[in-house]
């Protein structure tokens, strides 16, 4: 049995998660509760005070959604990304790159370098606000991303990497 | 390109669209005619739309037959098609990987083919395609092809020293690596090597045929007979024929029909619908039969300069070539069928190319299948063949390499196919049950218990189906490896046998769920190109030792170590 990676993403990426993360969770919890809280209140406070008990359910199914949308931005915004971020480890060797990933399901993968097709940096708004970058590399069969890495350490990453996979010529 | 092109496609595209139009407008036009009263004028109709029609189609054709071009330059092959939206293909010799043709009855009758060009690459490459050729004239086209193709490769490798110039600098750091060989400098020594090692690729149209074969009627005639399908829907046709009495009687049509109806139906009606079913069934089973038979009428497959080649087909025919190097993997399946009669069946999983009109997931679909290379072949012949065939396969693991799964992996799969199962069904029946019994008296005027007990009686039947299946996969479940080679078998009533080279695996992975760690158990993945955007083979609960093991043996560095 071979230890896990010990190469960790940089700590600031689980900041990138939590924000996106966050702006999925309002979004979603936006698309249930407007329309239902809009419905709730205008039929259900007046009806509250008279003891109709429609109302009352519908109160019941407001609070719930209230504490479900709550629930999930302490799960998804504040617990999953620093799991996730003690799962992720990775390390690039001199002949392939080794990927622990997972939170329930968890996947080691190992990506020969003589099978990488093209290696790149990417950064979205957020990775860049954060000074992040990630580092994409295709195989003939899909690409794997290491998610956050700091700029300078993904270029140089990419550039090893790239030295690396020149040696691979393999047409499939 | 062959102006059979512009009557041919004016006919077809015409039907299509009179098809199309006579499904969409049936209704409306029946109607007119039923208040005219008039059959006359239907048949004016249909016959001046189709000669319209076909008019405008052959115009259309026409033009693209006048537009289409191709010419095979110093470097490229170019296509020019289209008439509004133009467009013009490049496509260079050396990303050429095959040249395929296809032939439906009219055009075998004039002996015109289409050509289809599959290049390397995987998902984002597109096949380009010539509607029509004279076949001597496709042949002609390929030979020339891959013969500049040949040549291309050859002057690109004499002109580039350019790999072993780049390989050597960065074997430098590689170096430090125990065990003395460098992985990254023997790996490229190996592509190298005889071109590119393992999978050659050189082709040549005049080399000698090194095996071929082709199949006896009877061979052709049972291929038909042992497609799982056919048969598997006879059984259940059946099977549910001969309970139809019975479930007539269940739903009690006498009480339905007081008045005597009830007998009617019960005498002429239910043995007709019956005979109907019968009649269908037989005729589904034996056009199943007949289609199979004329798919794979007139099999010959040949090996011949690195490539493998395969023509099938009675009425239409195909006309498929593989090069060695593109293949990714073999399989030898057994269906259920075959495996009882002791036959199997091989196929070569190769990457595929997408065509102009078809997107991505009915790709998938359709092409994964792979290439079929003996669709009938007794297992004890397998060896010889693939010997013949694909000696690239001949370092597979023998028989006594295998490693089968830890005992938790049966009581995994007894829990995951039956125990969640028949807890399930257990439930839905309780719940009906309990529905039937509850219900006020006036609903439960008919005797309804034969539900509950037809339910615990499904209940039984698929228990011990599904317990027989998961005790099947954990007795044939298996994998295993050797230097080269990478086998996985598994299945249930069939089984398949998945031989992949070590050098096309792209990448591997285990992955473990929470259930697989309390029972310290994990799956493995194998994740070939093949098919479109890549295929990936997995075998269930390995124990984890053995699954980090098997990456240990994916990792270039680790198989150094421990040569």
């Amino acid at each position: 049995m071979r230890a896990l990676p010990s190469r960790k993403l940089d700590k600031r990426i689980t900041r990138v998660w939590r924000l996106s993360a966050l702006i999925n969770v309002v979004i979603w919890g936006a698309f249930f509760i407007i329309p239902f809280g809009i419905v709730a209140f205008t039929l259900g406070v007046g009806g509250a005070l008279e003891g109709d008990p429609l109302a009352a359910v519908l109160g019941v199914i407001l609070i719930s959604l209230l504490v479900a949308v709550v629930a999930a931005l302490v799960v998804f915004v504040v617990i999953v990304p620093k799991i996730r971020w003690i799962q992720w480890g990775f390390e690039v060797l001199d002949a392939e790159i080794d990927i622990h990933k997972g939170i329930f399901w968890r996947k080691r993968l190992i990506i020969p370098l003589i099978r990488v097709q093209n290696v790149e940096t990417r950064q979205g708004p957020i990775l860049r606000a954060n000074g992040l970058a990630s580092l994409t590399v295709s195989t003939a069969a899909g690409e794997h991303t290491i998610p956050g890495l700091a700029v300078a350490e993904a270029d140089a990453l990419r550039d090893h990497v790239a030295v690396l996979t020149r040696i691979a010529q393999e047409d499939v | 390109m062959h102006p059979s092109y512009v009557v041919m496609n004016g006919i077809g595209v015409t039907f299509a669209i009179m098809l199309l139009g006579f499904v969409t407008v049936f209704g409306a036009v029946v109607e007119a005619m039923l208040i005219s009263g008039n059959g006359l004028q239907l048949v004016v109709i249909l016959i001046g739309s189709f000669i319209g029609l076909l008019a405008i189609t052959m115009t259309i054709s026409y033009i693209y037959y006048k537009r289409f071009r191709w010419e095979i330059t110093d470097s490229d092959i170019h296509i020019y098609s289209g008439i509004l939206f133009k467009k013009q293909t490049h496509i260079p010799f050396q990303r050429v990987q095959s040249i395929d043709f296809s032939a439906g009855i009219p055009q075998r009758v004039l002996g015109i083919v289409r050509l289809k060009i599959e290049t390397a690459g995987g998902a984002a490459n597109k096949a380009a395609v010539i509607p029509a050729l004279k076949l001597s004239q496709a042949e002609a086209f390929r030979v020339e092809v891959f013969t500049r193709k040949k040549s291309a490769v050859q002057q690109s490798a004499a002109a580039s020293p350019m790999v072993p110039g780049v390989a050597l600098p960065f074997a430098q750091p590689a170096q430090a690596i125990p065990g003395g060989v460098d992985p990254l400098v023997r790996q490229v020594g190996d592509s190298l090597g005889g071109m590119r090692g393992l999978f050659a690729d050189d082709y040549d149209e005049t080399a000698p045929i090194e095996c071929e074969y082709s199949l006896s009627a009877k061979e052709i005639f049972l291929t038909a007979l042992a497609g799982d399908h056919n048969i598997l829907f006879t059984v259940f046709l059946i099977v549910g024929l001969t309970q139809l009495g019975s479930i007539a009687s269940l739903f009690d049509l006498e009480r339905a029909f007081p008045r005597g109806a009830g007998g009617v139906i019960t005498d002429i009606v239910v043995p007709m619908i019956a005979g109907g079913l019968i009649f269908f069934a037989l005729v589904v089973f034996v056009s199943g039969i007949f289609g199979t038979a004329v798919q794979f009428g007139g099999f010959k497959a040949r090996r011949r300069g690195g490539r493998i080649e395969v023509e099938m087909g009675l009425l239409s025919r195909q006309y498929k070539g593989v090069s060695i190097n593109r293949i990714q993997s073999l399989e030898i399946r057994q269906g259920a069928i075959r495996r009882l009669m002791g036959y199997g069946e091989l196929r070569l999983h190769t990457v595929d190319t997408l065509q102009n009109n078809q997107n991505k997931k009915g790709a998938q679909a359709a092409l994964s299948k792979g290439l079929i290379i003996h669709p009938f072949i007794k297992l004890s012949s397998v060896e010889s063949i693939l010997h013949q065939m694909v000696p690239e396969f001949d370092g597979r693991c023998t028989e006594g390499e295998f490693r089968r799964l830890p005992p938790v992996a049966l009581r995994r799969v007894l829990i995951r196919h039956v125990g969640i199962f028949a807890v399930f069904f257990a439930a839905v029946a309780a719940v009906v049950t309990a529905g039937i019994n509850l219900s006020p008296a006036e609903f439960t005027d008919s005797d309804y218990s034969w539900i509950v007990s037809l339910l615990w009686v499904l209940l039984g039947v698929f228990t011990i189906g599904r317990s027989v299946a998961a005790v099947l996969w954990y007795r044939q479940a298996a994998y295993a490896y050797n230097t080269g080679m990478l086998t996985i078998r598994s299945g249930y009533f069939s089984v398949s046998s998945m031989i992949i080279a070590k050098r096309r695996i792209q990448w591997a992975q285990t992955r473990q769920n929470p259930f697989q760690r309390l029972s310290h158990v994990a799956s493995i993945g194998a994740v070939t190109a093949a098919g479109v955007g890549g295929t990936k083979t997995v075998l269930r609960d390995l124990s984890v030792e053995e699954a980090s093991a098997y990456l240990d043996w994916i990792r270039p560095t680790a198989s150094s170590s421990a040569t």
